[in-house]
């Protein structure tokens, strides 16, 4: 470790996997029971999201990447994420929305 | 895929709309053979079937196999809705929404999220 992170970031940081994992598990598991576009939409923009910020830590911590770097990528990850979501409603209400 | 829909949404109607049939959706709170469904209902067995048919096709009522240690399979059913929305949309057709009695996390988030939709 380059530099000592707050306990409770890393207490944050955990929550927001653990609650993010869960809401994208079962977005990915109404996608397939339903097959619709939109929750597959919806599981990947969470998993982006979700993912995105631990991926950002991984390649701060472990490969260097420079907290500057990191944070950029974690935000570009989180707004590509949101993205993902916000079209996924599109998706949804384009289709007739019930399986 | 709308031709199925309304298909759906006849199948709700029609099964609504039949007192009989309401009858046996009100006293299936729990999970009963045939046999008894026609008992509490005090109608004859053949158009009890008949009826229980109708509801599981709209699926309003749900089927369950109890499998008995004698090789006889038992097929009980139960309600499977605990109430019915009507919506006539903006494209002027009729939306059902069926509520489910036993919803899983992934089915209250995926018709949260046809509803947050709906809202665009």
């Amino acid at each position: 470790m380059n530099e000592t992170i707050p306990v409770v970031v890393l207490g944050f940081k955990t929550v927001t996997l653990l609650l993010g994992g869960l809401i994208t598990y079962f977005a990915a598991k109404a996608a397939r029971k339903s097959g619709s576009d939109g929750l597959t939409y919806l599981a990947l923009g969470f998993a982006t999201v979700t993912f995105g910020s631990l991926l950002a830590g991984i390649g701060d911590q472990a490969f260097g990447l420079g907290t500057g770097a990191a944070l950029i990528f974690e935000n570009a990850l989180t707004a590509v994420g949101f993205a993902v979501i916000a079209y996924s409603l599109y998706v949804t209400s384009g289709s007739t929305g019930r399986p | 895929m709308r031709r199925d829909e309304e298909l759906d949404t006849q199948a709700v109607f029609d099964a609504l709309a039949d007192p009989d049939c309401r009858a046996i959706l009100a006293t299936l709170d729990q999970p009963r053979p045939a046999k008894q469904v026609a008992d509490e209902c005090d109608m004859a067995q053949t158009s009890t079937y008949r009826k229980l048919e109708q509801l599981s096709e709209a699926d309003l009522v749900s089927e369950e196999t109890e499998v008995r240690s004698d090789g006889h399979h038992a097929t009980r059913y139960v309600r499977d809705c605990s109430g019915v929305f009507v919506t006539l949309t903006d494209e002027d057709r009729f939306d059902v929404d069926v509520l489910r009695d036993q919803e899983t996390p992934d089915e209250r988030l995926a018709s949260l999220w046809t509803r947050i939709s709906e809202e665009l």
